[in-house]
């Protein structure tokens, strides 16, 4: 599922980016890749905010629309 | 400040790292004043440049941009790696925070793929200790072949030491070998065998970098070896060694950013102990980011920060406009030549029109002072964040809310705050909008004219020009994200650093850098401007020699010559001619518009009370709210932009956009009173 419908709270693996050479290079920058563990810490309302490698990230809605993910059990 | 005590020998070294790691701080503790700040050629990134010494040590240092990457992402990632292929410092300094090393390593690696001679300062050991993690600086030593110098920037912590490595490995050469998995080295290898046989271009560039860029798909690097000797095979031998690397491993770029990260975290389990957690931090964003209170605790920090800014440059602003009216004054006549004396001394010479610019000087600084002191504190990623979804529905990205708050101290500032907008068509948006906030010289104007006319409702009719300002900025961005500049603001993607308390002096060299770097940059235009207005106000228009009452001078007769123009908005020549004096800095609208009616500026604004009806002089405040910038602003604009054509395209669209809605307010007003 999209990373922007991750619960607040929950955690979840990443499996794909479906996005543009730049967004895909933008997110690897910052340790979105394929296999990296993440946690919503804030989402349901606009921008969603993941802790990823111990860094705390913000995306727009539009980007976390274009992360994939599977939640962890 | 000068960067000339360099002598015959020195060092060279390039500063690199991501935001938010205390690069800054690093940079001033080394150069102290010896620093000066500019732009990169044919780029708006800044370029920070200085000189370490010490004993008989002298070192140049450069600051590269921050960055989280060096692929061809950003104009700041392009600069800094081509800074370092083409300059080939001795040392980079590599500076890492300790709380945040995962990711931070991943620039680390790339720097390191490029053979660069890297020395690592870890910073923010004091943080990272707090927070309960251990990280084993030799064994990190060890495992990455390069010095690592724990270091507490703020606190001057490992500074020298950090220096004695810098020395020690600019005369020897280190000589890291990062291994990936074999699986990806097989292809990198490959590639690097074929592009060694090239002379020229091993001679430039480091083979296997050149290799891994190629494969990582990287157009920038492409682009430069192309052209080279050898380059045409190379090119041909990349597409078919990515196509085997994609059937066995996927995307090759994905495959390479995930061969460094799994690098990374091997090492890092060797390395790092405990987790860090920061409460503090947790407790803050969780009040700040509140859905009901995040938007109110916003909107008092900016009112904090505008009442600092207006209130605490205030004492500044009037003495140097004193100043230079004293100035003026007491030079009148010294040179017996009248035309001269006019232009240089008078009214509207060019040193009261100096004096009217620079007394914004001090608000322009107070404003990059606090603005630094959000920025380090880590709260501005925060403000964007609450904003982001706001401001998307009318194209713009969240972080445009920062310049569009500065807007109402002083649009400059504003004007180069737009550089922490990443993206280039979000930030010409922001840039061209700008102007439409209402800043400090206008509210000048404003208060005086909304008291006369409209007494106890003055405060009402101040708000609605705000308002109307900040609609315009949403309108015009809706129209320029569907004509101009089509498409959406880019994706939103920020890092939240953690809380920080902010450096008071890193504020105070920015505050400094950045006051001094717009009027150099600014200055030709403001002088040029200065000098246009001052002719043609002392001018004859008749004779084309010296006069000294502005109403016969040549300014009048271009305002008279408008008249058919503006005749409609029911204005006289001289309510033209105070909008063009407006040109050099708002505020002079009112004094400009008292000497052509022949009044005091105390009186002016009861004398238009009795010439123009409130609905007539709310059209023109409405025209002067929206219309040009200052020149000022224009200066800024031309820079920022780096065209002429944005720059007259911005001046024109706020005239036209002004003529229309001053028109619209008579028609409206009319119709209602009716």
């Amino acid at each position: 599922m999209p990373l922007a419908f991750l619960p607040e709270g929950s955690s979840a693996t990443i499996v794909g980016i479906r996005g543009g050479r730049r967004l895909v290079r933008r997110l690897t920058g910052l340790g979105l890749t394929p296999g990296t563990q993440v946690r919503a810490l804030r989402s349901g309302y606009g921008p969603i905010l993941i802790e990823v490698r111990g860094t705390r990230l913000a995306l727009g809605k539009g980007v976390a629309m274009k992360v994939f993910v599977e939640v962890s059990a | 400040m000068s960067l000339k005590v360099l002598s015959e020998k020195y060092i060279r070294i390039a500063l690199a790292g991501n935001p938010n790691v205390g690069k800054s701080v690093v940079f001033n503790n080394l150069t102290g004043a010896r620093q000066h700040v500019g732009n990169w050629p044919g780029k708006t990134v800044d370029k920070k440049e200085g000189v370490y010494k010490k004993g008989n040590i002298t070192a140049y240092i450069i600051d590269l941009p921050g960055t989280y990457s060096l692929t061809a992402f950003s104009e700041e990632e392009i600069v800094a790696r081509d800074y370092i292929i083409y300059e080939k410092p001795d040392v980079i300094v590599n500076i890492i925070d300790a709380l945040n090393i995962e990711r931070n390593l991943y620039l680390t690696f790339q720097l390191l793929e490029m053979g660069a001679n890297v020395v690592i300062a870890l910073n923010k050991m004091d943080l990272a200790e707090k927070s309960g993690i251990k990280i084993d600086t030799r064994s990190l030593e060890r495992e990455l072949g390069v010095p690592v110098v724990p270091t507490v920037a703020p606190r001057k912590e490992g500074m020298e030491e950090l220096v004695h490595k810098v020395v020690e490995s600019s005369s020897k050469k280190t000589s890291a070998k990062l291994r990936y998995s074999p699986e990806i080295e097989k292809y990198i290898e490959r590639l690097e065998g074929i592009i060694r046989s090239s002379a020229d271009i091993n001679k430039v560039f480091n083979p296997r970098w050149i290799a891994i860029k190629l494969l990582e798909g990287d157009n920038d690097v492409l682009d430069k070896i192309k052209g080279m000797n050898g380059g045409k095979e190379i090119v041909s031998e990349v597409s078919k060694i990515k196509e085997d690397m994609k059937s066995e491993l996927g995307d090759p770029e994905v495959a390479i950013a995930d061969a460094r990260y799994s690098l990374i975290s091997s090492i890092l389990k060797k390395v790092v102990r405990g987790k860090g957690k920061i409460p503090a931090s947790d407790l803050l964003d969780k009040a700040l980011l509140d859905k009901y209170l995040g938007i109110p605790i916003f909107l008092t920090v900016l009112w904090a920060i505008l009442q600092f800014a207006f209130i605490g440059s205030a004492p500044f602003c009037d003495f140097l406009g004193d100043l230079f009216a004293f100035i003026g004054n007491f030079l009148t006549g010294i040179t017996g030549i009248p035309f001269v004396d006019y232009l240089l001394f008078g009214d509207y010479g060019i040193i009261q029109g100096l004096g009217a610019i620079l007394s914004f000087v001090p608000l322009i600084m107070a404003l990059y002072f606090a603005l630094s002191l959000l920025e380090d504190s880590g709260y501005m990623a925060r403000a964007a964040f609450i904003m982001d979804r706001a401001m998307r529905k009318v194209g713009l990205s969240g972080r445009t809310i920062i310049p569009m708050i500065m807007g109402i101290g002083c649009n400059v500032p504003a004007v180069y705050a737009t550089r922490i907008i990443p993206d280039k068509n979000d930030r010409m948006v922001a840039i061209l909008t700008n102007p439409l906030i209402m800043c400090g010289a206008r509210l000048v104007f404003f208060s005086a004219i909304a008291d006369a006319f409209f007494g106890a409702y003055a405060g009402d009719v101040v708000l609605s020009l705000y308002l109307l300002g900040i609609i315009m900025v949403f309108v015009v961005a809706i129209i320029l994200r569907k004509t101009l500049f089509k498409g959406k603001a880019s994706p939103f993607v920020i890092e939240f650093p953690v809380y920080q308390k902010p450096s008071l002096k890193v504020a105070t060299v920015r505050m400094w850098d950045r006051g001094s770097l717009f009027f150099k940059k600014a200055g030709t235009v403001i002088l040029i401007g200065l000098l246009v207005i001052g002719v043609l106000t002392v001018t004859d228009a008749r004779t084309l020699s010296f006069t000294d009452n502005p109403e016969n001078a040549l300014i009048s007769a271009i305002g008279k010559a408008f008249l058919p123009i503006f005749a409609p908005l029911g204005w006289d020549w001289r309510l033209i001619v105070a909008a063009i004096f407006g040109f050099i800095a708002k505020e002079i609208v009112l004094g400009a518009s008292a000497m052509l009616y022949g009044v005091g500026e105390e009186e002016i604004a009861s004398k238009m009370a009795s010439m123009y009806s409130p609905i007539g002089m709310y059209g023109y405040m409405v025209f002067i709210q929206l219309y040009i910038p200052c020149i000022v602003t224009i200066g800024a604009i031309k820079q920022e932009t780096g065209s002429w054509k944005w720059t007259i395209f911005a001046v024109a669209y706020g005239i036209i956009l002004a003529y229309i809605m001053n028109f619209l307010v008579l028609v409206v007003g009319h119709a209602l009173l009716r």
